[in-house]
């Protein structure tokens, strides 16, 4: 089963700006792809679709094979908990609280019962390499902890989709690297994985790079 | 290749494996944890709703207090007399005829000196129904602390009845009232005559007291020594007897005056005739109008008052009230229900702005939080997870302070009631309410700016720095 589906799918905002003209895209279960694209070509508004975020205007979405344009907002809310998982640019750590009760949320938000979160946390923290930074504050971490942390919440409930919205942006090349291995690992695992980036090695790092140029893909990058 | 997660199809409920109990101890964490990193402004919220229900609970328990007290005062010092009437209705039922009085005499049993008897003592009429007993007066004086009693009837008004200086010339007169009396109905109320003649009441003798300004309109020059002049009432001749003085400080029962339309003015100046007690029954035929005053040591009318009925019919002591009694408990009522509408209302604008205070306070936190909202949502919680967190924090922030503000609450009518000598009224529903009212202002507050949290729209708020 395809992980999505987007069929001619379109944004018009309120005053008539399209900032998604028609977009088509399949991604496959375990694939990695790179959506790049210059400022205002429309990726943050094509990620809030794919990530059920925002409601397109037209077109069909399918997520795990269920049609989600049109759908109910709690049912929505309940794919978004299930099926994907968010990695954003500044992490959107929550700081005042430690690295596990950042997981807590999650896992509290995807209602999953208090005893079985204890090793989900463990194995999470240990797969992004941060259990000696469990308890830790989230603004003390530093930016690639954050960031690898974002990781460990969004496949702590192990998505089928993994949405990154410019993940390695504020990391160095070190931290940029280990961004990309998890991804790997995750996608080794069948998790779709689709990054909207303006990094070329992440880019580079894809299966598959698509362009987008004024609410449209232009073509496929060489890879 | 990793299987792919299972999602629910829609009609299932996917989260039935969690318990509500747990869904709302994550609630009550989450809230906690919230609460917690912003402890600056958590206290501040906190100090304003306990400022806001300690003023609320406290302005009501003061106000009781106060209350209290004025009534525990008036009665210290106001209350030292009670009247004693018949309840409308209770006089209609039946009761032995009261015995003729006896004819007064002196010590050698021949009929006091100066007064009138044989063929012209005027005749009395037959025996009157009666719902004092005959000895209400000693059944009163039992009761300790009560220094006088007796039995007033007016009768002025009634058919043929009418107070003149001769037999057979009209005077001009205006007012003149005509009251029977028991001799310690004077002292009750603080009435003397001379050389001690107020037992002369005690029996149907025809004999009057004059008050001064009775005295000047029936002509009767005011004496020492009256023996010889004469009234003559309802076409009988009454010797006068003396004249009243002292200070009449008792104004007489007012709330029975009132609903007789008598004058209630009980004073040695006033236009008032008295005759003996009997001889006025004897007019009326019944005690349906009359009142007993009674005079207690300072401060104990009420404790007076609330046995009186019971000793002077015990048998019946529904047919009787104590009318003062009943005035100063709806008097003290009244100060209380009014004291405490004004401390309420001061309280629930204390209330509604405190709980305006924190909205504004929270709309503001929310648009600080609209990142986290944003990424609750990205998360997967919905509107009403992102709004119950919001309700939940006004909810335990209420709570919270409203406990805080019971117990300030507590001090500030303790507090009070020192610095003015009261003793403090601290009922237990003064600390319980704090919390449901803090709670109640806290949710309240909440509302608007959970619903506004509810309402963002996830794909901006993630953009949000």
């Amino acid at each position: 089963m395809t992980a999505l589906r987007a069929r001619a799918l379109t944004r018009t905002y309120p005053g008539g700006v399209e900032a998604l003209r028609g977009v088509d895209l399949d991604v496959e279960p375990g694939e990695r792809v790179a959506i790049v694209g210059r400022s205002g070509a429309g990726k943050s508004t094509l990620l809030n679709a794919l990530g059920l975020l925002d409601e397109p205007t037209s077109g069909s979405y399918r997520l795990l094979g269920e049609e989600t344009v049109g759908l109910d907002e709690r049912r929505r809310d309940h794919l978004r908990r299930r099926a994907l998982g968010f990695v954003f640019q500044d992490a959107h750590v929550l700081g005042q609280r430690t690295v596990a009760e950042n997981l807590t949320v999650k896992l509290a938000t995807s209602r999953v019962p208090r005893a079985e979160r204890p090793p989900r946390i463990a194995d999470s923290l240990a797969r992004v390499g941060l259990s000696h930074r469990r308890d830790a504050a989230g603004r003390l971490l530093s930016g690639g902890e954050k960031q690898r942390l974002a990781i460990a919440r969004a496949i702590l409930t192990s998505p089928a989709v993994i949405l990154a919205d410019e993940p390695t942006g504020n990391l160095d090349g070190v931290n940029s690297q280990v961004v990309r291995d998890l991804f790997d690992e995750q996608a080794r695992d069948g998790v779709a994985v689709v990054v909207i980036t303006h990094d070329d090695r992440v880019a580079a790092w894809a299966d598959r790079s698509v362009i987008l140029q004024d609410g449209q893909f232009t073509e496929a990058m060489p890879q | 290749m990793r299987r792919m997660p299972k999602v629910p199809r829609r009609g299932r409920n996917p989260e039935q494996g969690l318990a509500r109990a747990e869904v709302l101890r994550d609630l009550i964490s989450d809230v906690l944890i919230e609460l917690s990193v912003r402890r600056g402004r958590t206290m501040l919220v906190l100090a304003a709703v306990a400022l806001s229900t300690g003023a609320l609970i406290a302005s009501v328990g003061v106000s009781q207090t106060a209350a209290q007290q004025i009534g525990a005062d008036i009665a210290a010092t106001t209350l030292d007399e009670i009247s004693v009437g018949v309840r409308p209705g209770g006089a209609d039922q039946e009761d032995a005829p009261a015995e003729p009085a006896p004819v007064p005499t002196g010590e050698d049993g021949e009929p006091v000196e100066g007064f009138i008897d044989g063929p012209d003592r005027p005749a009395v009429g037959t025996a009157p129904t009666t719902v004092f007993p005959d000895d209400a007066e000693a059944r009163a004086m039992a009761i300790d602390l009560v220094d006088a009693a007796g039995r007033q009837l007016t009768v002025t008004g009634l058919p043929g009845v009418d107070v003149t200086r001769t037999d057979d010339v009209p005077d001009e007169r205006s007012g003149l009232v005509i009251r029977g009396a028991m001799p310690g109905y004077l002292d009750a109320a603080r009435l003397d005559v001379p050389d001690e003649r107020a037992w002369l009441l005690r029996g149907d003798e025809p004999v009057v007291f004059l008050g001064s300004a009775a005295a000047d309109q029936l002509g009767v020059p005011m004496t020492e020594d009256p023996t010889g002049y004469q009234v003559w009432i309802d076409g009988q001749r009454y010797a006068v007897v003396g004249f009243l003085a002292g200070s009449g400080a008792a104004a007489g029962p007012a709330s029975r005056g009132a609903t007789l339309g008598e004058d209630a003015v009980m004073a040695p100046g006033a236009a008032i005739v008295v005759i003996p007690y009997q001889r006025a029954l004897s007019m009326r035929g019944s005690d349906a109008d009359a009142t007993m005053l009674v005079r207690t040591a300072p401060g104990a009318g009420v404790a007076v008052g609330h046995v009186l009925r019971e000793a002077i019919r015990p048998d019946a002591p529904e047919r009787l009230e104590a009318s003062q009694v009943q005035s100063l408990d709806s008097l003290r009522d009244g100060v209380s229900t009014q004291l405490g509408r004004l401390a309420a209302g001061i309280g629930a604008f204390l209330a509604v702005l405190t709980a305006l205070l924190i909205a504004s306070s929270m709309v503001a936190s929310v648009v600080a939080r609209t990142g986290e909202i944003g990424l609750r949502r990205a998360l997967g919680a919905s509107r009403r997870d992102v709004a119950l967190v919001f309700l939940g924090e006004g909810a335990v922030v209420g709570v919270l302070g409203g406990l805080a503000g019971g117990a300030l609450a507590l001090v500030l009518v303790v507090g009070a009631a020192a610095i003015n000598g009261w003793s403090a009224l601290t009922p237990v529903w003064m600390v319980a309410v704090g919390p449901a009212l803090g709670g109640a202002i806290g949710v309240v507050s909440a509302t608007y700016p959970a619903v506004r949290a509810g309402r963002i729209s996830p794909a901006i708020a993630v953009r949000a720095d």
